[in-house]
């Protein structure tokens, strides 16, 4: 009787280890996975400079990103994050460059499209990341796993 | 190559790292609903499904979006899978296989009283509750059950959890929803989702931390007794 409940409680204990297990691997495939999708996007020093640096990154959905660009590195566009004069810095607007004096002012919410000179904004340059079918579970991903990072290693 | 290893460690840093508090998250999760009477399987796809609905909601939509059930005024009233619907079957079974006592009933009463007094309906935010008054409910729940032990028996746990749920559900969602509705003046379509923080609601929170205070004053009294006979064998001797 003592020798069943022993042998019941070593596999209650066996099944719990092997669930356990199973769900660490689980998890280790899934991230490996995804992030392995989004290295292979981004290049594996984007990706890691994304965490280090994340305001400079940005994910926007493709119906807002404008078709005819001049400018785009190995997985995306770089646009300029330009704040008007005067601003206080909470204005977003989103500039794709054309050559070094002129780009085009696209803005997000009204969908135009404006030429303007360089010298009338400053501001920092950021990389946008479009989304595409296959890698929309990874761009969410990355962009959780991000705020998770920042927020343990503040 | 010192480059080439020094990205390759930073992309399985930025890899593992968040696993490793998922899987922190996950055992601490899964003990709870084992405690209360899962199997360990039920736990583990339960507990899963939590986190990632919770960190990463994006990946389950639509599963995880609110189910809205009928309209008051511009009012959208529904209910929400992870934080409403889950808890609420999850305790709504295991009670009905294991036929709660009246006492459990009774017991609802005072925890019920404790979560409306511990939150507060805000109209942009919904029914909120600030550390520490969000444990309050909780503590009650856990004190109600330790003191009632003899009559719940093996159950304490699922007691706690079940009474952390329905307290907060009557207490907090459905005694504050009337000043919500009535007492705030608005003119546009507004949603009010019962169990909307997801994981993070205090519907399934306070389920498991009445859980852990359960545990945690089952302990310290068995630690007292047990310091107890000891004191009293050695003043004999």
């Amino acid at each position: 009787m003592e020798g069943m409940k022993r042998n019941n409680k070593r596999e209650k204990s066996l099944n719990k280890k092997n669930t356990h297990l199973s769900v660490f691997i689980l998890l280790l495939l899934l991230t490996t996975i995804t992030n392995g999708l989004m290295v292979v996007h981004m290049g594996p020093s984007s990706f890691i400079d994304s965490f280090n640096h994340p305001e400079k990154y940005m994910f926007l959905p493709q119906d807002q990103i404008v078709s005819n660009l001049n400018n785009s590195n190995q997985f995306g566009i770089i646009v300029q994050k330009q704040f008007p004069p005067n601003s206080n810095h909470q204005d977003l607007n989103l500039c794709y460059r054309i050559n070094k004096d002129k780009y085009v002012l696209y803005s997000s919410t009204s969908h135009f499209n404006q030429i303007k000179n360089s010298s009338q904004y400053v501001g920092d340059v950021i990389t946008v990341i479009p989304d595409t079918p296959l890698s929309t579970i990874s761009l969410y991903w990355w962009q959780q796993t991000k705020n998770l990072v920042q927020q343990i290693i503040p | 190559m010192i480059n080439d290893l020094s990205t390759a460690i930073s992309i399985i840093s930025i890899i593992l790292l968040p696993i490793f508090f998922i899987f922190i998250l996950y055992r601490f999760l899964i003990e709870v609903f084992i405690s209360i009477s899962l199997s360990i399987q039920q736990a583990a796809i339960i507990t899963l499904f939590i986190i990632i609905s919770t960190f990463f909601p994006n990946i389950l939509f639509p599963l995880t979006d609110p189910i809205i059930l009928f309209n008051i005024s511009y009012w959208e009233i529904g209910i929400h899978p992870i934080g409403f619907i889950m808890p609420v079957l999850i305790s709504s079974f295991l009670l009905y296989r294991k036929k709660p006592s009246i006492y459990f009933f009774l017991a609802l009463i005072p925890v019920s009283l404790m979560a409306y007094i511990s939150t507060s309906a805000v109209v942009n935010k919904g029914i909120v509750s600030p550390f520490p008054l969000f444990l309050f409910p909780s503590i009650m729940a856990a004190t109600i059950i330790v003191l009632t032990k003899e009559k719940v028996g093996e159950q304490t746990c699922l007691y706690a959890f079940s009474l952390g749920v329905f307290g907060i559900i009557i207490g907090a969602d459905i005694g504050h929803f009337p000043q919500l509705i009535n007492n705030y003046a608005i003119y546009s379509s507004i949603q009010a989702i019962f169990g909307g923080a997801s994981g993070f609601d205090l519907i399934l929170l306070s389920g498991i931390f009445a859980v852990l205070f359960v545990k945690l004053f089952l302990y310290l009294i068995e630690f007292f007794k047990i310091n107890h006979y000891k004191i009293i064998n050695h003043v004999n001797t």
